[in-house]
């Protein structure tokens, strides 16, 4: 559908979220306590795009919020070379990389639902990937499981500071975000590490992270 | 069950359409608590650790079965254990154990 009789100048896809370029992320973490976490990896990857040119977009899900403490809940980035046109849709239904911000959420949660073949998924944790592998629904197309201790690397920034859209005066990446982002530049080379190590509070976190990621090839 | 008048409610005599009991005030000592399970509120995905109990330990004091904020504690004959379906892992039950019998476990450490 084109706008152009009442002089909008974009026109859908034919196939939303279908665009050449387009990449998705989802972000998994718990309520109230590590929702910053969360938040912060998106908002950097997404930074650290818009450094490069690219078109970036982060938000957080607005049905998990107000969100409790430890409930499951979900943050977003879009990233692509090109204008992105898909819109009207808040949830990333297919995403390419998931990250998980806390390791207890593979157990039991969809994470791995809608995940493009071949896609990436990003946990912080101590344990082996092949660990990790073992809690994961069999089938899901995932590609690459990339494991990094950003617990180990980072201490969590607690703070309520850019909740719900509020600006953040805490700063952002700081915290296990920093380690985890790295490793996500690692897995999938979404940004580069320049780029992310600029925008984030605590770059050496974010390049340690990148450099001790461990990457398991998945059938 | 028995729900006794103790002063409240409506004028003596003055039965309602649902009978006598509709207008007595019941008094929450005397009422059961509703014993279920919220099907569509499974909260045990919620945790990050999972509290296990020592049950040979277990003096069976129910300090914990007190404390717990979701009734998650199931009382058995000589100790407690947990109802790991719906308990968030907020830690309070091993906090508040007097012979800390109850520790911490991180979740995916079990394969279940
Ligand atoms: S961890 Fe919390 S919810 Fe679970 S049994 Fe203990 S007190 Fe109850
Ligand atoms: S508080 Fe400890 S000893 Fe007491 S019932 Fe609970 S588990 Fe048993």
């Amino acid at each position: 559908m084109s706008g152009g009789d009442r002089g909008v100048a974009w026109a859908f896809p034919r196939e939303l979220f279908e665009e050449k370029g387009l990449r998705q992320v989802t972000v998994w973490t718990r309520g109230v306590v590590l929702i910053k976490e969360a938040r912060d990896v998106v908002t950097a990857l997404a930074g650290a795009a818009a450094r490069e040119g690219k078109q970036s977009q982060a938000w957080e899900n607005y049905v998990d919020l107000p969100d409790r403490i430890n409930v499951p809940v979900k943050a977003y980035a879009r990233i692509s070379d090109r204008p992105i046109e898909s819109r009207y849709i808040y949830e990333n239904e297919a995403p390419d990389i998931v990250v998980v911000v806390e390791e207890s959420l593979v157990k039991g949660n969809p994470i791995l639902d809608g995940l493009r073949p071949g896609g990436t998924l990003v946990v912080n944790t101590r344990r082996r990937p092949e660990e990790i592998a073992r809690f994961l629904t069999p089938g899901s197309g995932l590609g690459l499981l990339a494991v990094v201790d950003a617990a180990g690397i980072a201490t969590t920034e607690k703070t309520l500071s850019g909740q719900e859209g509020a600006s953040d005066a805490s700063g952002i990446g700081g915290g296990w975000a920093a380690p985890l982002s790295g490793a996500v530049v690692r897995a999938c080379g979404l940004v580069g590490l320049p780029s992310l190590e600029a925008v984030v509070k605590a770059p050496e976190a974010a390049r340690i992270g990148y450099e001790r990621t461990i990457l398991l090839e998945l059938a | 069950m028995s729900v006794v008048n103790h002063g409240g409610g409506a004028p003596a005599g003055s039965a309602g359409p649902g009978g006598q009991d509709r207008w007595k005030t019941p008094f929450a000592g005397d009422a059961e608590a509703p014993v279920g399970e919220n099907e569509r509120m499974i909260t045990g995905g919620w945790r990050i650790v999972r509290p296990v109990v020592d049950t040979k330990a277990c003096t069976n004091c129910l300090i914990c079965w007190i404390y717990c904020p979701d009734a998650c504690i199931v009382r058995f004959e000589e100790y407690v254990d947990v109802n790991y379906k719906y308990c968030k892992g907020c830690g309070i039950c091993t906090r508040v154990c007097p012979v800390l019998c109850i520790t911490d476990v991180p979740e995916l450490d079990f394969a279940d």
